[in-house]
């Protein structure tokens, strides 16, 4: 079963040898990776990286606190060099196991949660285990994991996997590739949507009708306008969207979030004006955004780093500022891979690292110091470079966008192409 | 009622199905400790769980390890287990199992624990009429745990599950131990 599988097993070994290196690298001996799928795509895309396991169900079981079950949550164990053993409470009957791809499977009955410090007795595990997933497992469960695992020392290393999954290969290059037609395609429906004055939810179907067709899948669409648009950058704080629709000359913006493609994430988004004939203080912030977006991937080949993009895009910000015109600099992009990748692209040059990590703990609007680690770091070939800006004006409208570029031997190609509304 | 060792182990010599395990002690000896629960006290109840290894390939299942925690509410003596099995060949003596095991620890998580039989498929004693023997020191313990190996698993008995009841002779007293069983994972929602 595992032929028909997206990625065949070849690319798994390779995924496993990178973890097995950054192991190695950190001196770890022992890690453990938790999953939570079931609709929930609680870092699932962890665990479909390294055995192409996924969850299912409806992930809204109700807490277990008799027996633990924990069955929508798995765990992928790299133990002694060995390929990674999946770990699941799922039964067999209801999953699909033939498509994994991992060493050895391991069902437990009736509980993950109190059958894994049973087997990490029997095959004297102890000491430090790197774990990836804190962020998954609940609380509940977690304390009674930790209560019978007196002989661990549990060491958090949530940002683990990034390294290994940061150049992504020629296959997931190809994924992407898909992934960015399938939003480039849904965002312009609904945009067309926004922009002709249909409703939120009309447009967001319009995007959901495009993205499934094709095979793909999201977490949430936004599509909203007017002043709510212009207030918050992501619409219907339950849905994404509503059954209002815009007037003519509000602006309106659309935006996907989600695993789009075979787990990959992307998270596209444009701003246009219902009606199509932005004003002049509109058509402003459109260009702003998108000037800004578009200096930032031209300059992005191998060896630039993302604080030299940062620079470029301020500088392109500042041609766009004003009186009252926010040019809403938080970032200018992230990487991206089976999550949001959190290594970003500041927005602007943020100065010394060790200035930032003394800013820590100073201020409610400190900066998550991590987020800045690797700004200096130069880009490679084959890593998937998300690039966004926004800026807002009172009584105008807020303007935001966001694409994605695969990093090429020579420059980057960009995989999200939805029209530019100006 | 009070029972010593020697007729706890004779009852399940009649019964021709149990696991015995007891300590070396004096014929008619029982140790002082807590008394047993009063009947009036939640049950002590076994709880059993198992994993095992699956080939995605062919849904064939093999390496079942199963196991069984018992807390007995406090620190008691453990003068002697008795194992009953609902049918033949679901306790060891099976040719299923091999390796079954009794520990006893005062540490929930089992961090420390004390041996109480240790019995592996080479050993030359069938273990379904096999007297396993203690230590000589006294075992004291709050908690028990019981745990099997097998190659195979066949249908999906479990070995342990295959338990019908089981009981703990402590301080001259015999302690019924009742036997949890869990719902099979199903999807709940």
């Amino acid at each position: 079963m595992t032929g028909n599988n997206y990625f065949p097993r070849e690319e798994y070994e390779a995924r496993w040898k990178r973890v097995w290196d950054a192991m190695r690298a950190k001196g770890y001996d022992h890690l453990l990776v938790w999953s939570r799928g079931a609709g929930s795509y609680d870092r699932l895309g962890n665990g479909l990286w390294l055995t192409n396991f996924a969850n299912n169900g409806t992930g809204q079981d109700w807490a277990d606190d008799v027996q633990m079950g924990a069955w929508t949550f798995s765990a992928v164990l790299f133990r002694d060099g060995r390929a990674p053993e999946l770990h699941s409470a799922q039964p067999p009957q209801e999953t699909e196991y033939a498509k994994t791809v991992c060493g050895e499977l391991i069902v437990h009955e009736p509980s993950l949660i109190t059958g894994l410090p049973e087997y990490f007795r029997k095959h004297g595990i102890e000491g430090r285990v790197a774990v990836v997933g804190d962020d998954v497992l609940p609380g509940l469960y977690d304390r009674r994991l930790r209560s019978l695992t007196p002989q661990i020392e549990w060491v958090t290393d949530e940002w683990f996997l990034l390294e290994p999954q940061r150049v992504k290969s020629k296959r997931e290059q190809e994924a992407f590739r898909t992934a960015g037609d399938i939003t480039t395609h849904a965002l312009a429906a609904g945009m067309d949507a926004l922009i002709a004055g249909e409703t939120s939810a009309e447009a967001a179907a319009r995007t959901a009708m495009e993205i499934m067709r094709r095979g793909g899948c999201f977490s949430r669409i936004d599509m909203h306008h007017g002043a709510h648009a212009e207030r918050f950058l992501l619409g219907d704080m339950l849905y994404g969207y509503d059954t209002s629709a815009p007037k003519k000359g509000d602006m309106v913006r659309g935006w996907i979030q989600g695993p789009i493609f075979q787990g990959y994430w992307l998270d596209p988004g444009r701003t246009a004006v219902c009606g199509g004939r932005p004003t002049k203080e509109q058509r402003h912030i459109l260009e702003g955004a998108t000037e800004v977006c578009k200096a930032i991937i031209k300059a992005i080949r191998p060896g630039v780093t993302p604080r030299q993009l940062g620079a470029i895009g301020h500088k392109a910000a500042l041609r766009y500022a004003g009186d009252e015109i926010d040019l809403n600099l938080g970032i200018f992009g992230h990487q991206m891979g089976t999550f949001y990748g959190p290594h970003i692209i500041p927005a602007g040059d943020p100065g010394a690292l060790e200035d930032e990590s003394v800013k820590q703990g100073t201020s409610a609007n400190e900066r998550m110091f991590k987020e800045y680690e690797k700004i200096d770091e130069p880009y490679e070939p084959g890593m998937l470079i998300a690039v966004e800006a926004f800026m807002t004006h009172p009584g105008v409208g807020m303007s935001g966008l966001e694409d994605h570029v695969l990093v090429t031997s020579d420059g980057c190609e960009q995989i999200t192409n939805t029209p530019f509304y100006l | 009622m009070q029972t010593n060792r020697r007729q706890f182990i004779a009852r399940s010599a009649i019964g021709g199905l149990g696991l015995v395990a007891a300590p070396l002690l004096q014929a008619g000896a029982a140790r002082a400790g807590p008394p047993p629960p009063p009947a009036t006290e939640r049950p002590i109840v076994a709880s059993f769980a198992r994993y095992y290894r699956l080939s995605p390939e062919d849904g064939t299942r093999w390496g079942d390890f199963s196991w069984a925690r018992i807390d007995l509410g406090a620190a008691r003596p453990i003068d002697a287990i008795r194992l009953c099995a609902a049918e033949t060949g679901m306790v060891p003596g099976h040719p299923c199992p091999i390796h079954f095991c009794i520990d006893c620890s005062d540490d929930p998580a089992f961090g420390e624990t004390r041996p109480l039989a240790d019995w592996r498929a080479g050993h030359p004693a069938d273990p379904e009429n096999f007297l396993a023997r203690f230590p000589r020191e006294a075992a004291n313990a709050r908690y028990i745990r019981l745990s099997a190996s097998a190659e195979t698993l066949s249908d999906g008995v479990l070995s342990l599950s295959g338990l019908c009841t089981m009981e703990i002779l402590s301080g001259g007293a015999t302690m019924p131990v009742a036997v949890g069983r869990w719902e099979a994972n199903r999807r709940r929602t």
